[in-house]
């Protein structure tokens, strides 16, 4: 009955604006860090960890309001504009810019302002969402997990800091806070590795989290400056609105503003942007933070670097994605499928649990990025939600492990676990399965969409270079390695016999630690069935809505096609195009046409390849892993009696040497810089100062110039100065100090004194 | 009200002079030291009715409040008639916020040197004239005060490095004294030249009364630009200019101070007590900001426009250098001084490339970096108390030590390596798109004849500072308040009151500053930055 008569009111009284709620949702977890800064200690354990638990529960609460209106709909009426804007799923996206600090004047002197605000289209409601759902199984997971650390509160008021960063971020429409809470979310990355700062390693990671991620955003600031300089803007829908199909000439664009825009600049531009995603989502070559991180407390290692901040990267790329030119995208796909690559072989390696974990990380959003140049957009921001969901699960569950473990990550110590904590055995498997491309649960449509847009490129480009086909046979193979090294890592976890008797005794599992592994399942399970996808889908459609809204086109226009944002970037230019425009079409499209072209063609028929592929890529990979670990680490050993494949063991185990490698490179060059630059400045800069004031000195002595109270000349102006002063200087212990000031302010005041008559005598 | 408005700048600028002249008569220390803080903090106090007698929003172009300009609350009267030097000081956008910024940052410097015992009666009149000297510099209008308050700000400073400072004190005292003079001689030399084009220029109104002024404003004027023109040999692009323009450069930038002018900063601030090495690094510093963007700009935008290049390598090798010396520097102190230098690059660089954004940014930069450099040598200021050494090597854990000051140092240390929410950022987030903006082919340079790919190159080494920043700060971060706990450390005590009032106001403004720009600041100086961009001609 009350159901029936919330559901009546709802309906009736329509929905508060979604951006409304979601700026609530957003600031609840701030306003929990704020409290926590000030009474968190007073608070204590656990009741700190209730605020902050609570107020990212009311923030899911309200994103899922956010949710159901958004899907109602809604009207709203921006200032300055006379026509509301009617917004919702499918519709315009709401667009609310804020005026932040001053960038230009324009030529009748009037001040523009670099924007920062509010960007809501399905994509945002989708992420929030997802972030928040994710948060509050997190920080309901630590308030176990974390039962037992000596700075619980402050674990809990940087989660809340945390939160409030990536919910902000994923709420910017500019890119220049785009730009601001990449950074908090970075900042609060540091926080949390750094965690435990006792460790040594610990707060190493944290400062290689942060220094690797501003050398990613080295490439963001170069980019942001190329977009900034010619769009002189930097807010979403202008950006997208300025660019113009019909505009374009061979060698580049002329943008809205009438500013011409070259090719190779655009790619720069692109590439320089993506550079930041490089940072943020751990890609080759700056990955080497990833793994690093899991020094941080092991529920961070699920929120922050599995499911949310390193994602960010990929939430970046898909919002830039209309302005990257096909060199740009190139250039992604390539990172992409590289980063892919070499880590899921790493991760086969590996024997601590977590640094699987971050390995297989690595790869997932390799994928990600790989689907975003191959231009499957949905593809790769439909894989980040199920990821989120599974990797998380992932992550809660090997912290199960270890709290049950004692803390124990290593693999070799575990075995045979399932018997003891038999949800968390379970939940993993299902994890696994779903990372794998088991058919049904969630990362086999997103994964599935992936390989059959790479396929697509892939086929489509092989016309020009036979190379392109990498881009789908490589991650099709990987697939088959994923689905390995994740059953690999089940399997020495909770199968066979235990390899260390005492730690498996004391293993135990509690409610609280695994009742959101079960809710992760469950969307682990049905994360590819619930409309992500459909909301996903729409989201591009509104951003095309919202440019056609800036520029005063109707929709059903023929004009309107020149700003659909799948098609508006490049459709090749001479000699630099990587792709045909029919394909690139194809690859957005990704759904049946009646009429096919030959490039068309070509696509589907990967499609096709796919279904196949996916299929026997997780059942070989399932079943070798089964086959080889059923005996824990018999199989694996007599393996690694053969010389060559020990070698390659060792050297994935040890990550391809990457980090030496920076060590010894980046790491050593700068310190050499440093010291350089300091022993420059001390012996050179400073010794030529000394000299010449020795200089001056000595000739002035050598003139019988010392008289001090003479001062005709620059020179013997600085030699009587500097005599005068020193002896000045030496007067304390003579005791003529007080004199000396006495004397000085005895002239200023009289100075001033004859200026103030000097004033009123006016 | 019409009498503040009057009055109030000259009541700024001389009241701590008449609060020393007390101070030398009070008995007791603590008589002074109150004394002091009562004077400071009346300033303040008075100095945020400027919020209310400044009128933000009216006026436009760079000229005289009557003229429909945006410098207001002028007084002037004759001072040596002789020569038309006047007494002249008034207020705008560019001299606001730095007004604000010297009365907070010296209440907090008073409340910072409470615990000095040595002479405490002379250190706190030096301290108080000091503060004239300051207001003085940044209010007045003549040429030829500004330069007399320029010199006589020195010379306090002078006395409290050179007797209140650390081992080596006479000679960082003597280097700083020097080094500032030697600018100032171009300063004088640009004085004399320029009032004698003047005297070309501006004819004697009446009979007998001099020719030429020292009017800073006017000397800015079209007007005033057309007669150099006319009396300068090569005209506004000639040698002469150029060399002017240098000249007052140099000054300034030694007191910036940029590479290669710097040495003297790194001994000054080892050298200096707590509350004059803030001063040193949030004021001193900023007075050469300050006459770059009063005096060295709008007195010759043509020559700079020419001399780009020099100014925008000179900032950048400030930047990146400067960065790079600190990250090598084991004293927690000279660390945070060579961060200075690389700090107020940002500011050369944003003058240098003359875009809207770019110079926005300088002048933010200016405030962020007075707000972060102040917090950040009490930071050290606190812990060398406790600890009597600045090895960076040899703290670490004081995280667990001293829970609340790490806190709030960490807040310090974020404004000051640019994040996002913090007051740093602003600026350098500015100066770095304004110089990417520079490449535009409508800026200032391009129209000038600028190359782009200099332009360009500049801009992308200029970005590569934030790794280095970042890398140094996390590093020393590292040293300082992370790890173990260290034995030798478990007894120091957390900070007290007194240094909470200091370290408090300064990580709210740090925020507010990060979070507000335009509320805090920009609403403040956009008129007049827009007027300053007439003058370089951004309207035609």
């Amino acid at each position: 009955m009350r159901h029936r008569r919330i559901a009546r009111a709802l309906k009736k009284k329509q929905m508060p604006r979604t951006d409304y709620l979601l700026i609530i949702a957003t600031v609840l977890p701030l306003a929990s860090f704020v409290l926590l800064v000030f009474a968190g200690k007073r608070m204590g354990k656990p009741f700190a960890g209730y605020v902050a638990t609570g107020a990212i529960g009311l923030s899911l609460v309200f994103s899922v309001l956010a949710l159901i209106g958004w899907v109602q709909g809604g009207e709203y009426k921006p200032a300055g504009r006379t026509a509301a804007i009617s917004y919702g799923m499918g519709r315009t996206p709401i667009n609310l810019p804020m005026h932040w600090v001053p960038s230009n004047y324009t030529a009748d002197a009037q001040t523009k302002f670099l924007n920062v605000g509010v960007y809501v289209d399905s994509l945002t409601i989708v992420m929030f969402a997802m972030i928040t759902l994710v948060a509050f199984l997190v920080h309901f997971f630590s308030l176990a997990y974390m039962a037992d650390d000596k700075r619980f509160p402050r674990f809990f008021t940087y989660l809340g800091l945390f939160c409030f960063s990536m919910l902000g971020l994923v709420l910017g429409g500019t890119i220049l806070q785009l730009f601001i809470f990449w950074e908090l979310v970075g900042l609060c990355s540091y926080l949390l590795i750094g965690f435990w700062y006792e460790k040594k390693t610990a707060t190493n990671a944290a400062i290689k989290a942060f220094v690797t991620n501003r050398v990613g955003d080295f490439g963001f600031l170069i980019g942001l400056g190329i977009l900034f300089y010619h769009f002189g803007n930097v807010s979403l829908p202008d950006i997208w609105s300025a660019l113009d199909i019909s505009k374009m000439s061979g060698r580049g664009i002329e943008l809205a503003n009438g500013v011409w825009f070259g090719p190779t600049l655009l790619t720069v531009m692109g590439v320089g942007l993506f550079f930041g995603a490089v940072g943020k989502s751990a890609q080759f070559p700056l990955h080497v933070w990833l793994p690093d991180a899991m020094e941080g407390p092991t529920p961070v290692s699920a929120l922050i670097h599995a499911a949310t901040m390193v994602a960010a990267g990929v939430y970046l790329v898909g919002r830039i994605f209309p302005i990257l030119t096909p060199d740009a995208r190139l250039f992604i796909a390539i990172i992409g499928l590289t980063t892919l690559t070499m880590a899921a072989l790493i991760a086969v390696a590996q024997s601590d649990i977590k640094k699987v974990l971050a390995f297989s990380t690595l790869s997932q959003l390799g994928y990600m990025i790989l689907a975003m140049g191959v231009g499957s957009w949905i593809g790769g921001l439909f894989h980040l939600i199920t990821h989120a969901f599974f990797k998380a699960l992932l992550f809660l569950g090997s912290g199960s492990v270890i709290h049950a473990a004692h803390h124990e990550q290593e693999m070799h110590q575990y075995g045979g676990l399932w018997r003891k904590i038999p949800v968390t055995a379970i939940t993993f498997a299902i994890a696994v399965l779903a990372i794998a491309g088991t058919p049904g649960l969630s990362a086999y449509y997103s994964k599935d969409m992936i390989l059959a847009h790479a396929g697509g490129y892939a086929g489509l480009g092989a016309e020009h270079s036979k190379w392109y086909l990498l881009f789908f046979w490589v991650p099709s193979g990987i697939a088959l390695v994923t689905a390995f090294y994740m059953m690999r890592c089940w399997m020495l976890t909770f199968w066979g016999k235990p390899r260390n008797q005492h730690l498996y005794d004391h293993a135990r599992e509690t409610p609280v630690l695994y009742g959101p592994l079960i809710v992760l399942s469950i969307f682990s399970i049905i994360g590819g069935y619930v409309g992500v996808r459909t909301m996903i889908e729409y989201a591009m459609g509104e951003g095309s809505k919202i440019v056609l809204d800036v520029r005063g086109v109707k929709e059903d226009s023929p004009e309107a096609k020149k700003y659909d944002l799948y098609a508006t970037a490049w459709p090749g230019e001479p000699g630099g195009s990587h792709l045909p425009t029919e394909a690139r079409a194809a690859v957005a499209e990704g759904e049946n046409e009646p009429n096919l072209t030959h490039s068309q063609m070509e696509f589907k028929h990967y499609e096709h390849i796919v279904h196949t592929v996916v299929v026997w890529a997780f059942a070989v990979g399932i079943a070798l892993g089964f086959v080889i670990y059923f005996k824990g680490y018999a199989v694996a050993n007599a393996l690694m009696k053969i010389a060559p494949l020990r070698w390659i063991h060792t050297w994935l185990y040890r990550r391809m040497y990457f980090d030496e490698l920076y060590a010894a490179v980046f790491v050593a060059i700068t310190m050499g810089l440093a010291r350089l630059s300091a022993l420059f400045d001390r012996v050179v800069v400073d010794g030529l100062v000394n000299f010449a004031a020795h200089f001056v000195k000595k000739t002035s002595d050598l003139a019988g110039l010392n008289d001090k109270y003479i001062v005709d000349g620059a020179v013997n102006g600085l030699a009587s100065a500097t005599q005068s002063l020193g002896s000045a200087v030496r007067a304390p212990q003579s005791g003529r100090i007080r004199m000396y000031v006495t004397v000085l302010l005895a002239a200023v005041v009289i100075g001033i004194a004859a200026m103030i008559v000097v004033v009123i005598s006016k | 009200m019409d009498f503040l408005k009057h009055w109030l700048l000259t009541i700024l600028i001389f009241l701590p002079a008449a609060g020393a002249l007390v101070v030398l008569f009070m008995k007791t220390r603590d008589g002074v030291r109150w004394m002091t803080l009562g004077t400071t903090l009346l300033t303040f106090v008075l100095s945020m009715l400027l919020f209310v007698t400044y009128k933000w929003d009216k006026g436009s172009g760079y000229a005289y409040e009557q003229d429909g300009g945006v410098v207001q609350m002028v007084q002037h009267a004759k001072w040596i008639p002789a020569f038309n030097i006047e007494y002249r000081v008034g207020i705008d956008g560019l001299s606001l916020p730095l007004v604000i910024l010297s009365t907070f940052i010296c209440v907090l410097a008073c409340i910072a040197s409470w615990n000095i015992e040595k002479m405490t009666k002379g250190y706190m009149a030096l301290f108080l004239f000091l503060e004239t000297g300051i207001m003085g510099v940044f209010l007045s209008l003549d040429f030829f005060l500004f330069y007399v308050f320029f010199e006589i700000s020195l010379l306090p400073m002078y006395f409290l490095i050179g007797i209140w400072g650390g081992p080596r004190k006479e000679y960082a005292a003597i280097k700083f004294f020097l080094y500032t003079l030697v600018g100032s001689i171009g300063l004088l030399i640009v004085l004399i030249g320029l009032y004698l084009y003047s005297r070309q220029i501006i004819p004697a109104p009446t009979p007998g009364a001099a020719a030429g002024t020292f009017d800073m404003v006017r000397m800015a004027t079209p007007e005033f630009q057309a007669g150099l023109a006319r009396v300068m040999p090569g005209g506004l692009t000639g040698t002469t200019a150029k060399t002017f323009f240098m000249l007052l450069m140099v000054g300034f930038l030694i007191k910036v101070p940029a590479v290669p002018f710097h040495t003297w900063l790194p001994d000054a601030h080892v050298e200096a007590p707590t509350p004059m090495s803030m001063i040193l690094a949030a004021i001193l510093l900023k007075m050469g900001g300050y006459g770059i963007f009063r005096i060295a700009y709008p007195f010759f935008p043509e020559a700079a426009k020419e001399m780009w290049l020099v100014i925008g390598i000179i900032g950048v090798v400030s930047i990146i250098y400067g960065a790079l010396c600190a990250m090598a520097q084991t004293d927690f102190k000279k660390l945070v001084a060579y961060s200075s230098v690389s700090h107020m690059g940002f500011v050369t660089l944003g003058a240098a490339m003359m875009t809207p954004a770019a110079v926005n940014g300088a002048l933010f930069m200016m405030i962020a970096h007075g707000i972060t450099s102040a917090a950040m040598f009490f930071v050290v200021g606190v812990v060398y108390e406790r600890a009597h050494h600045r090895e960076i090597g040899r703290f670490g854990g004081l995280a667990t030590t001293m829970p609340v000051y790490t806190g709030l140092s960490t807040v310090a240390f974020f404004a000051n390596l640019g994040l996002p929410g913090l007051c740093g950022f602003v600026g350098e987030v500015l100066v770095l798109l304004g110089a990417f903006d520079a490449a535009k082919s409508d800026s200032i340079l391009m129209r000038s004849g600028a190359s782009w790919n200099s332009i360009v190159t500049l801009a992308v080494i200029s970005c590569f500072g934030v790794i280095l920043t970042a890398g140094y700060m996390l590093w020393t971060m590292q040293r300082v308040f992370l790890g173990p706990e260290k034995p030798e450390y478990r007894g120091f005590a957390e900070v007290d009151r007194r240094e909470q009032v200091v370290l408090v106001p300064l990580t709210v403004m740090a925020i507010l500053l990060g979070v507000l720009p335009t509320v805090f600041f920009f609403a403040y100086t956009d008129a007049t930055v827009k007027g300053m961009f007439g003058l370089f001609k951004l309207f035609t």
